[in-house]
């Protein structure tokens, strides 16, 4: 059985878009048969017009042993009515049906909404909101110090100043993205129409982390290099922010294996992913610095 | 303008509250309502069971039976006022729309 790994991006709320490349990868001959961190996996199979309809479920996480109550017993009705289960998924739950003419999942938008907003409120709002909470005060305590040291305004400050903003824009943005959806798809709705298609949604989220990407490039290659500073805090941020990734993709799964409860898995990974991720980073950039591939201190 | 609430129902909600008059689980409802409603009517697994949620939540039906994962519901007498309300309205529209062919 060959298997193959593909890397999926896509907006939390953007049910449509995942069915659609699932059903096209179908058609292709590849039926998923897991949806991890990182990467979802597919095996190779017959080229089979499977249905797939992508459900939300606020109560599951991705740091539980076992599903909850919810995920079960929607199961059951789902398998009564033609539905297996691929796999989950945070909070979406993947289902696949060989009968074209199969009852959706959901056949009422306005419910259908109701647990999309409840299901990205925990998985998207929460933690942007948190982050903008963090980046607002790094940036007020910034401005404090440069007001305080009375200096004027050092390339440093200024440096500093300008990836606050980015970020806390960045971020601002992709929780405005959410809510202009979540408006539309609430008006839609009220009119008797469908939820809104999240395909603008998602091209705002790529022009938002490429403009993001484009900073960070000119700001370490550009700004760094022309001013003569060096560009090391950049790429140690940087391979920080990855190594997070990696670092609680394993741990949370370790959490589920070893059989944590939630919020102790919760918990444990956030911690331990951040420690881990600086010492990781810390010891990448001193093998750079090492091999004269970035300045020292 | 947007409906509020179980002020006013959607055929979904009506149709699973009509089956619930009798006792009976979520896994029947739905080919019930297909049956009444000689197919014009589907109900999603995923709805029914957040639609369920929502009348345990709100009083309108209770849990009369466990066994296992499966569970039954019947009405309660809240959901039947309900009920009857949604059907006094309908019932309006019917006459308005009646009274409005005759003129």
């Amino acid at each position: 059985m060959i298997k193959k790994k593909f890397i999926m991006s896509f907006l939390p709320y953007d049910y449509e878009g995942i069915e659609k490349v699932l059903s096209e990868k179908s058609s292709q001959g590849w039926q998923l048969v897991k949806a991890g961190e990182l990467y979802w996996t597919f095996v190779q199979g017959e080229r089979d017009e499977y249905q797939y309809n992508v459900t939300y479920v606020p109560s599951a996480s991705e740091y539980r042993v076992d599903d909850t109550e919810h995920q079960m017993v929607l199961d059951d009705l789902c398998a009564n009515a033609g539905w297996e289960r691929v796999c989950s998924y945070r909070k979406i739950q993947i289902y696949k049906n060989q009968d074209p003419l199969a009852v959706p999942i959901d056949t009422d938008e306005e419910q259908k909404l109701r647990m999309i907003h409840m299901a990205v409120k925990k998985w998207l709002l929460l933690p942007a909101w948190i982050l903008i909470l963090f980046f607002a005060l790094l940036l007020v305590s910034v401005i404090y110090m440069f007001f305080k040291r009375n200096d004027t305004m050092t390339l440093e400050f200024g440096k500093i100043f300008l990836c606050l903003i980015v970020f806390l824009v960045s971020k601002g943005i992709d929780v405005l993205n959410y809510y202009l959806w979540y408006f539309k798809s609430k008006k839609s709705i009220a009119t008797a129409g469908k939820c809104y298609s999240a395909k603008g949604a998602d091209l705002v989220q790529s022009i938002n982390m490429i403009l993001v990407f484009v900073f960070v490039i000119w700001d370490s290659l550009f700004l760094e290099l022309k001013t003569g500073q060096d560009f090391s805090e950049m790429v140690f941020l940087i391979i920080a922010i990855v190594f997070y990734q990696l670092h609680a993709a394993w741990i949370k799964k370790l959490g589920r294996y070893i059989g944590w409860p939630t919020m102790v898995n919760r918990v444990f990974t956030i911690f331990l992913s951040l420690v881990l991720s600086i010492y990781s980073s810390a010891l990448i950039w001193g093998v750079l610095v090492a091999r004269g591939f970035l300045p020292g201190l | 303008m947007p409906r509020e609430k179980f002020v006013t129902l959607t055929e979904a909600m009506f149709y699973i509250l009509i089956c619930l008059q009798k006792e009976c689980c979520g896994t029947d409802i739905m080919q019930q309502v297909h049956d009444l409603t000689e197919g014009r009517v589907r109900i999603g697994p995923g709805t029914l069971y957040n639609l369920l949620d929502q009348f345990l939540k709100n009083n309108m039906i209770q849990e009369t039976g466990v066994q296992g994962r499966r569970k039954n519901y019947q009405i309660t007498q809240y959901g039947k006022e309900m009920l009857e309300l949604e059907y006094e309205r309908i019932k309006q529209l019917a006459k308005d729309y009646e009274r409005s062919m005759i003129q």
